[in-house]
């Protein structure tokens, strides 16, 4: 029962960027069509080029909301332009957890995400 | 009906996963095979593999001959009127990609298609495929909030346009067997001309499915559903409809002759048959087929209601899930724990050696309709127990625990 560890539930549960953000510069869907769940995120950057707000919306199971929570608090007072710099191996940094080839579609969609924000 | 012995068939079944007895209740996805299953194919490979219906030679024949003692084995399974009526294809997928483009020949601008909102996405996709290309109208049967399909309205649904109604047997999600034999008889006194297809791939591994009975026109399912092999498909047509059919697939072995302008199309059911066909697999659905005729599919739907009714009551007894759909359903129930994601639910129980699905089983009109984002789903067949339902029930509890 490695993957359900303490700090994926916390972020999971209790999201502490979870919600929206109005008037924001950025903001993107991405959907993970295996299992209908999606995850709109909302970004806020400030004249400086920094990001000074994340947050993210959205149903999906906990690997995918401790990711997308973690990976956003990680972003904030980050440069916009280092949302370009995230690999999946950054992802996992995070989690800490080993995620199986089935889960890697939940683990990654808040990259997914980020990746359309970029483009 | 011996469980244990049927359970020692099937040598999947003995191993561990994580550390656990394996607890398979994903046959709605994929059934388990026997080892008769398994040695047939391993059998043809070894001793006569040969192409079918080409050479005249000892291993071609042999081939050609088992291939399509399959045919006669599926044409009994349904009661089907003649071994020319059943048509080999990949899988339930393409047997209902094929029947949408082939009907589709004779359909135009403003023809109507009745579906209904409980099709698994690959009774919904082809039709959607054809209905851009000829400009054709798709109206669904609804869902009522109890899980099974509301007709009360259908003799307006259905009216002089209507060429074609779809719609699955048994709901690849909620378990609901739908009264298809009653929804076709009161659609087609609205419209005689309306082509009925019912894709049994949920049914025909667990209830008598009689073609003499259903009042359908077509019927499409899958072999390795029912024990068999996977990339075997099936569509059984009413004869007088496939003479008027156009093949789906054009290529070697479906032709009587070739010139550089035209082709004469071999007799039904070869002219439907392009290409070498999946010799193993069709083979070895002949031998699951002879399986399930040994334990009974009467004994085996009787075992499932019995297995249905204990998880109902076992699962309703647990405030924090939640279950969908009808009270009298066949031997798949989906179901949420409360505030907890499919997905997670399901990664827990795999810990235990419990296979479940978890997602939206490719139905996300349903899953909409119903106002979910997707489910659990456990599924029951002829090897499963009272024991591996506990098991569950067991790995729910530890869910709980978890996601508390």
């Amino acid at each position: 029962m490695n993957e359900y560890t303490s700090q994926i539930l916390d972020y999971s549960q209790n999201p502490p960027n979870y919600g929206q953000i109005e008037n924001c510069n950025y903001t993107v869907t991405a959907t993970n069509p295996s299992c209908g769940d999606n995850l709109t995120v909302y970004l806020s950057v400030g004249n400086n080029g920094k990001i000074t707000n994340a947050k993210f919306w959205g149903e999906g199971c906990a690997i995918s909301k401790a990711s997308a929570s973690m990976t956003l608090e990680l972003l904030i007072g980050k440069n916009f332009d280092e949302i370009n710099n995230l690999k999946q191996k950054d992802i996992l940094n995070l989690l800490q957890i080993k995620i199986s080839p089935t889960r890697a579609k939940c683990a990654y969609l808040i990259l997914n995400a980020l990746d359309n924000i970029s483009k | 009906m011996n469980i244990e012995n049927i359970k020692s068939d099937f040598p999947i079944l003995t191993q561990k996963i994580n550390g656990r007895d394996l607890v398979y209740l994903d046959n709605s996805a994929t059934s388990q095979k026997p080892q008769v299953v398994i040695n047939s194919i391993t059998n043809y490979y070894n001793t006569y593999n040969a192409n079918v219906h080409r050479g005249i030679h000892t291993l071609s024949e042999k081939a050609t001959e088992k291939y399509e003692e399959t045919r006669k084995k599926v044409a009994d399974f349904i009661n089907a009127k003649s071994v020319k009526e059943i048509i080999f294809t990949g899988g339930t997928t393409e047997s209902l990609n094929f029947l949408a483009n082939s009907l589709s020949k004779n359909l135009k601008e403003n023809d109507e298609i009745i579906l209904t909102e409980m099709e698994h996405h690959s009774n919904i996709v082809p039709w959607q495929f054809i209905a851009k290309e000829k400009g054709l109208i798709i109206k669904y049967i609804e869902i009522k909030p109890d899980g099974t399909l509301n007709i009360s309205n259908l003799e307006k649904l259905v009216n002089k346009k209507t060429k074609i109604l779809s719609l699955t047997h048994i709901s690849n999600v909620l378990g609901t067997i739908n009264p298809v034999e009653k929804i076709i008889k009161r659609a087609k006194l609205v419209n005689p001309d309306i082509i009925a297809i019912v894709d049994v791939a949920q049914s025909v591994p667990h209830i008598k499915v009689n073609m003499q009975k259903l009042q359908a026109d077509f019927i499409t399912f899958s072999a390795h559903k029912v024990l068999g092999p996977t990339g075997v498909g099936v569509i059984w047509g009413k004869y007088k409809l496939l003479e008027k059919l156009h093949p789906f697939l054009g290529g070697g072995s479906m032709i009587a002759s070739v010139t550089k302008k035209t082709t004469l199309f071999a007799e039904i059911p070869q002219r439907f048959e392009a290409g070498t066909p999946n010799i193993a697999g069709v083979i070895g659905f002949g031998v699951a087929i002879d399986y399930i005729n040994s334990v009974g599919i009467d004994n085996i739907y009787k075992h499932e209601q019995e297995l249905t009714d204990y998880a109902l009551d076992k699962l309703t007894k647990l405030d924090y899930v939640e279950i969908y759909g009808p009270i009298k359903r066949a031997g798949i129930i989906s179901f949420n724990v409360k505030a907890v994601h499919s997905h997670d639910v399901s990664a827990v129980l795999d810990n235990y050696g419990i296979a479940v699905r978890s997602g939206h089983h490719c139905a996300d009109i349903l899953h909409n309709k119903l106002n979910i984002n997707s489910t659990v789903r456990a599924s029951f067949y002829l090897y499963n127990t009272k024991d591996d339902i506990d098991q569950l029930v067991m790995g729910l509890s530890k869910v709980k625990k978890i996601f508390k």
